[in-house]
């Protein structure tokens, strides 16, 4: 796979994938948007050599995914020592406060609920580039 | 009138006088009897009638002291041997100077009272038995009350041929009622007739009671006195209480000659050990039957009262036992639909008919149903919040007026009351009516004067016993002890039904709330939902515009202009609602702040000025501090205040007040606005989910007010609106 700087996606709405690989694509062109859509996959794409091998610089975690939730593929992730400096936004879909704390404790860098409208999404996506990707 | 001691009377006269005068020791004998006392065991003796002479050879003074055994020979002498008790023994009939007697003895406080009366037409007793059972047959064969006083009435005046025959039955204040009469038919009737209980007065009840039949065979002739053998007698005159011959009061012989009665003949009706009633013989001339007569008319009598006892219980029976039925039907009738109050007054059998009411109603939950003639019902509140007063569960009265002292208005539908209470409470009850009973009570004469006081100051019985007519007004039918336990048992039964419906009730209220919490929780995660998609529909409404917009003509333009449109009023409504279900969730949290302050920062927050630069806001600042959970009262000022910003927005000078106020002794914050208003009457229906007054000019989803509402419920508050369309609304608030 060709160096590149990337976003990884772990997230299941179809929906949202597309609308977030338009937004990368039209707006924030110096970064590429890789999309998982279960929680078990990601831990394996993780723990791959590819992973090792090209690290993503950001990693947007949809706090429910299918098959591992969201929070647990943060705990498994923050096992990897040498990956701490990748910063983990944790996504929900829910503006109930309750997987704040916990993601907060478990290593995420930010929690945030999901923007409603695609004009606030394609500005909140660059905006998170820009706070997190130094 | 004879001379009698005048200790015995009654100095001064009053109603109940007579009561007191003591009629069994008089110490005098009617004139056809003969008496002789003597001591039991020595047989001397002690007592003698005056006319004792007429019957032996001897006066009284040599009589009295004498042996009774010697004056009376054998077999009599020995017969008067073997009586021992105050039962009667056997007449022994006998023969002195050619005229026959009939001789009866008994012993009475200490001695043995000896007694003769002529004894003139003997009849064969077999005859007499052959007669009897007759007329136990004939008694035997009806059930009626009535009736059996009238067949009782004509017997014994066919049997001992009075001229007047009167069935005379004690009410419960012991007033008698004649109920039936067989008379002459010279005779004027006296049926129906009343008597102040002081006629008979209640010793006479009490001897009536121990003896069972009485005679005075003739009203007109003098009694004779007794004399006593020494000073120790006559200072103890002799007790006659069941002397056959016993002379009786002077009052009661007037009260007779008052009336030109001859002679009576009295026997008492006596049922479960009270005196009902009794059946009085009046002859116009003297009149004797003879002592087996007397027994047969006593026997006739018990005959007569055991029928009526009896027959009295098989009535009672009869309905004590249609009232059990038909409260059963009444209990399955409910169980069908727990409706106490279908149940209870509609089809075809309802609560009336387990007592003998002629209306009823039935209180519960706030609700009043009816059956039968039964008052308005606000006449029934009124009457139960009276009865209520009581200490007692229960109240039963036969004459509501007097008893409670209600107006006269209720009396003709409830002169009687029955209400029994379901619970402690007293907020439910069942009640039965019974109209009022407008009776005509005839007296025989003026019971108000039942005695006239001679110039003697002695008592002497009423002279005159024209009729006298009395209307008697705001009392009903009474109240039969079944129709009491009736209603009693229904009570009992009516609140099981209304427990286990509590109970249900419960039930359901419970799985209702938790209905309501799954559906709060519900539309939250509903409208949670309906966010991702909704992102989508505007996200690639967003990319249509961006990429294809060029390329659309005017219609594919504004098309996705209504997409972009209604997502946005979508998301609205889905805040909304979030918000909504978050104010119903969250917990109260009171704290005391500043309203004036708190105000001043919504403004703040709500960017008015710069917003609304023509809107003037004015802030009361002496408002006093608020008690509650600031964060909620923010957001329902936040809301109260883009209510009247976006209602005055179209005015030429939009005016906001903001302050407090007192109405109607309750302190109120109230946000006032000069905006488009709205007519009074929805007042109600603008608190509702969802419901708005307005076109789409004005952008809202209507759960605005449904919040604040919300907020203000939480606190146990008040929120309320004045408005009249066109020139504003005032919302007022106070936080309980």
């Amino acid at each position: 796979m060709k160096s590149e700087n990337y976003i990884l996606s772990i997230e299941d709405n179809t929906t949202d994938i597309a609308l977030m690989t338009r937004i990368f694509e039209r707006r924030i062109p110096d970064y590429a948007i890789r999309h998982i859509s279960d929680g078990e996959t990601a831990v394996d794409f993780i723990e791959s050599d590819a992973f090792k091998k090209q690290s993503p610089k950001l990693i947007l975690l949809d706090i429910k995914v299918p098959k591992l939730d969201g929070l647990e593929v943060l705990r498994q992730f923050r096992k990897h020592r040498e990956y701490k400096t990748i910063p983990v936004v944790m996504m929900s879909s829910s503006d109930l406060n309750e997987d704040k704390e916990k993601a907060y404790l478990l290593g995420a860098n930010s929690f945030m609920a999901k923007p409603k409208t695609f004009l606030e999404l394609c500005e909140t996506l660059p905006n998170l580039i820009n706070n997190w990707i130094i | 009138m004879s001379e009698g001691p005048s200790s015995l009377y009654p100095q001064e006269v009053s109603l109940t006088n007579c009561d007191k005068e003591p009629i069994h020791i008089l110490g005098k004998i009617q004139s056809h009897g003969y008496l002789l006392a003597c001591d039991p065991g020595s047989y001397k003796i002690t007592y003698c009638s005056e006319n004792i002479d007429q019957l032996f050879d001897k006066n009284v003074e040599e009589i009295l002291g004498s042996q009774i055994t010697d004056l009376l020979t054998n077999p009599t002498a020995e017969i008067l041997k073997a009586v021992d008790s105050s039962e009667k023994m056997s007449p022994v009939q006998l023969e002195i100077n050619g005229i026959s007697y009939l001789l009866i003895a008994h012993i009475n406080e200490g001695n043995l009272v000896v007694e003769l009366e002529p004894f003139e037409n003997p009849s064969d007793p077999f005859k007499y038995q052959d007669q009897l059972s007759e007329v136990v047959a004939k008694l035997n064969s009806v059930t009626d009350e009535q009736k059996m006083c009238d067949i009782t009435a004509d017997l014994i005046k066919d049997f001992f041929d009075y001229d007047r025959v009167m069935i005379y039955r004690f009410d419960e204040n012991w007033d008698g009622v004649v109920v039936s009469e067989a008379r002459e038919e010279h005779l004027e009737s006296w049926l129906g007739l009343r008597y102040p209980a002081s006629d008979i007065p209640q010793q006479a009840r009490k001897l009536f009671l121990r003896q069972g039949v009485r005679i005075i065979a003739d009203v007109k002739s003098e009694p004779v006195s007794i004399q006593a053998l020494s000073g120790d007698e006559r200072d103890n005159p002799i007790d006659l209480s069941i002397s056959e011959t016993r002379a009786s009061s002077p009052v009661h012989i007037e009260y007779l000659e008052n009336m030109n009665v001859g002679a009576t003949l009295t026997a008492a009706i006596i049922s479960k050990g009270n005196l009902w009633g009794l059946i009085a013989c009046h002859h116009y001339s003297p009149k004797l039957v003879n002592y087996y007569q007397r027994q047969s008319c006593k026997f006739l009598t018990q005959v007569f009262s055991s029928q009526l006892v009896l027959s009295k219980a098989n009535v009672l029976l009869r309905k004590v036992n249609r009232a059990a039925v038909l409260r059963s039907k009444l209990l399955e009738k409910i169980s069908k639909d727990w409706n106490i109050h279908k149940g209870l007054t509609k089809g075809e059998a309802t609560m009336l008919d387990i007592t003998e009411a002629t209306g009823a109603a039935v209180m519960l939950d706030d609700r009043i149903a009816t059956v039968g003639k039964a008052p308005s019902e606000e006449d029934i509140c009124g009457l139960v919040e009276l009865l209520k007063q009581d200490k007692e569960d229960w109240i039963v009265t036969a004459n509501l007026c007097e008893s409670h002292k209600v107006s006269d208005s209720l009396k003709s539908y409830a002169s009687g009351v029955l209400c029994l209470f379901l619970s402690a409470a007293k907020k439910s009850a069942l009640i039965w009516f019974k109209p009022e009973k407008i009776e005509t009570v005839t007296w025989a004469g003026n019971p108000e004067k039942p005695v006239a006081v001679d110039e003697n100051q002695r008592i002497s019985p009423r002279k005159s016993f024209d009729k006298w007519s009395v209307e008697q007004s705001g009392k009903s039918d009474p109240w039969y002890d079944y129709e009491i336990a009736a209603a009693k048992a229904l009570k009992e039964n009516i609140s099981e039904i209304i427990l286990e419906k509590y109970e249900e009730v419960k039930e359901l209220n419970t799985l209702l709330r938790n209905a309501y919490e799954d559906l709060e929780t519900f539309s939250y995660s509903v409208a949670h939902d309906l966010r991702a998609p909704l992102r989508g529909i505007d996200g690639f409404a967003q990319i249509l515009k961006e990429d294809y917009f060029e390329q659309l003509d005017d219609f594919g333009k504004s098309s996705i202009a209504t997409i972009i449109n209604s997502s946005v009023k979508m998301n609205q409504l889905i805040d909304d609602i979030l918000e909504f279900s978050k104010v119903s969730q969250s917990e109260i949290r009171k704290d005391n702040f500043s309203m004036a302050e708190l105000v001043q920062e919504t403004v703040g927050f709500l960017h008015i000025e710069q917003d609304f630069p023509n809107t003037k806001i004015t802030i009361d600042k002496s408002m006093p501090q608020a008690y509650g959970d600031r964060k909620m009262v923010l957001q329902l000022m936040q809301n109260l205040l883009t209510n009247a910003l976006k209602y005055t927005k179209n005015e030429q000078a939009p005016l906001i007040e903001i302050g407090h106020t007192v109405r109607d002794q309750m302190d109120y914050f109230f946000v006032k606005d000069n905006g488009i208003g709205f007519d009074q009457k929805h007042e109600r229906r603008i608190f509702k989910l969802f419901s708005r007054l307005v076109g789409d000019e004005y952008v809202g989803s209507g759960i605005g007010l449904t919040i604040s509402q919300r907020i203000v419920k939480k606190h146990n508050g008040e929120i309320k609106v004045i408005s009249e369309a066109g020139k504003g609304s005032t919302f007022l608030f106070n936080l309980g």
